[in-house]
């Protein structure tokens, strides 16, 4: 198992062996890494990308072929936005290979916009039915800037994206046109509780079995929609309070399960300094907390990126790093955790290959 | 005319391994028409002092002469003859995630570039 490990300065990778995690030394040069991804190639070793960003000298998607240890990225650029649209690339936020094409990955980007790559993520086109939408001039900027931050697709063809300031909106139509998916997802930082859209839904997850049921870890409060985001309600009963958060994650096999790592949006700690996990088994009707092997006595916060779950044995392996530079991993669905790597910058994304 | 263009050690891997190169313009072009120029040779080095929009990046410094542009006339700055433009990354040592490329990594040739002169010293 590796892990990949964006951090505001500079990108590491995990691997674990029958001995424990050893960390590889820095990858890179010292650029951020807002986004991660390893994209599965047949009969080859994955493709491991990274959305970089050089605080002098802009932004970047490169890929490596070999694990992290050599990179490339097109001489002209990967990734930039068409002229006419007078907007400069900020920072990519998510990389996100399509699971049902092997040649697409899609890019979530600062400013909204999102991205699409027919060449394995070498190169990326703007999805101009979002960028073109009537809505983008009411979105907003939360503290980590206007973003683009998660990107699912569905088997149907449908595509969630979830934006700061503007919340969920969906395509039924393979990202031509988009709507706005938010009724029921509160927003209590606008006069208007109940927008229709200009939410801050920091994170989303489809379920595994039921593909029509979301999860929204929102600005405040986690919510739940079983009509693909016709409507949501609050799902955050049961978990510490005020239910902030970056992070939701459905399980890869099991529907109903989804973990969430809730903060205090007073302090933007883990309630009691605690941080944890807490796991549903029923689509968020109660909550069980999990914390063997994570720490007390944290003061940081999971960022939206920096968790991932995958399919592991009969269970699944979820991982996430810290704004502390720590990075826990459970091999068991989240009953034990091992400490993977402390010490590092803040860890901005990090994803799960599981071989 | 010529110009020449002085390069941080950082963004010389992006123009051959040379931290001073030399571009061709008409006379009395502005600043706009060397980093054009420069961009067309070195795609990679273009587009990491400049973004899509035409700006020089905000943590980027070129100065013609002595003085930065953005004191002068921008990017309408006229380059006099015998002038050298410098790019020099802005003093943001304490910025989060600062730094330059030591890390071995490859560009694919863009098919369109202009044709290079090399190194001038």
């Amino acid at each position: 198992m590796r892990l990949a490990i964006g951090t505001r300065k500079g990108l590491w990778l995990a691997t674990r062996d029958g001995r424990g995690w050893a960390l590889s030394q820095p990858l890179q040069d010292m650029a951020e890494f807002a986004s991660v991804a390893w994209m599965p190639r047949p009969g080859a070793p994955p493709r491991l990308l990274a959305g970089a960003r050089s605080w002098f000298w802009g932004p970047a998607v490169r890929s490596s072929e070999d694990g992290g240890l050599t990179w490339t990225e097109p001489e002209a650029g990967s990734i930039a936005f068409p002229a006419d649209t007078g907007a400069a690339l900020e920072r990519v936020w998510t990389l996100e290979p399509d699971p049902f094409d092997p040649d697409v990955v899609w890019a979530g980007a600062e400013p909204h916009a999102l991205w699409r790559s027919a060449d394995g993520g070498v190169t990326f086109t703007l999805v101009r039915g979002l960028w073109d939408h009537p809505h983008r001039a009411h979105w907003m900027g939360g503290a980590g800037g206007p973003a683009l931050h998660n990107v699912h697709r569905r088997a149907d063809g449908w595509t969630f994206v979830a934006m700061t300031g503007a919340g969920v909106y969906r395509s039924p139509d393979g990202a031509a046109s988009w709507e706005p998916a938010n009724r029921g997802i509160s927003a209590d930082f606008l006069p208007d509780s109940d927008p229709e859209y200009g939410q801050c839904v920091h994170r989303i997850a489809i379920d595994s079995a039921d593909p029509h049921r979301l999860y929204a870890q929102n600005h405040g409060g986690v919510f739940r929609s079983d009509d693909s985001g016709d409507h949501w309600h609050d799902i955050s009963t049961g978990l510490p309070e005020s239910a902030f958060g970056f992070v939701v994650l459905a399980h890869p096999t099991r529907g109903d399960s989804l973990w969430v790592i809730p903060i205090r949006a007073e302090t933007m700690f883990p309630a009691d300094g605690r941080l944890r996990a807490w796991f549903s088994a029923d689509a968020g009707a109660t909550w069980q907390e999990q914390g063997d092997g994570l720490p007390d006595g944290f003061f940081a916060v999971v960022l939206r990126d920096a968790a991932h779950v995958v399919p592991y044995g009969n269970d699944a392996a979820l991982a996430f790093g810290t704004r502390n530079g720590l990075v826990f991993a459970s091999l068991d669905g989240g009953a034990s955790f091992e400490e993977v790597a402390r010490g590092l910058p803040d860890v901005l994304s990090l994803r799960i290959w599981p071989e | 005319m010529s110009v020449r263009v002085v390069l941080p050690r950082a963004l010389a891997e992006y123009a051959d391994g040379c931290r001073d190169v030399t571009i061709d313009v008409a006379p009395g072009a502005p600043l706009s028409e060397v980093l054009h120029e420069l961009a067309a040779a070195y795609p990679a080095l273009g587009r990491r002092i400049v973004d899509e929009t035409g700006a020089v990046r905000r943590f980027v410094n070129v100065y013609v002469g002595t003085d930065e542009c953005r004191l002068l006339e921008g990017m309408a700055t006229p380059v006099p003859e015998g002038a050298v433009v410098s790019v020099i990354g802005s003093i943001a040592g304490g910025a989060a995630g600062h730094g330059g490329g030591e890390v071995a990594w490859s560009l694919q040739e863009s098919p369109g570039r202009r044709s290079r002169r090399g190194c001038d010293r």
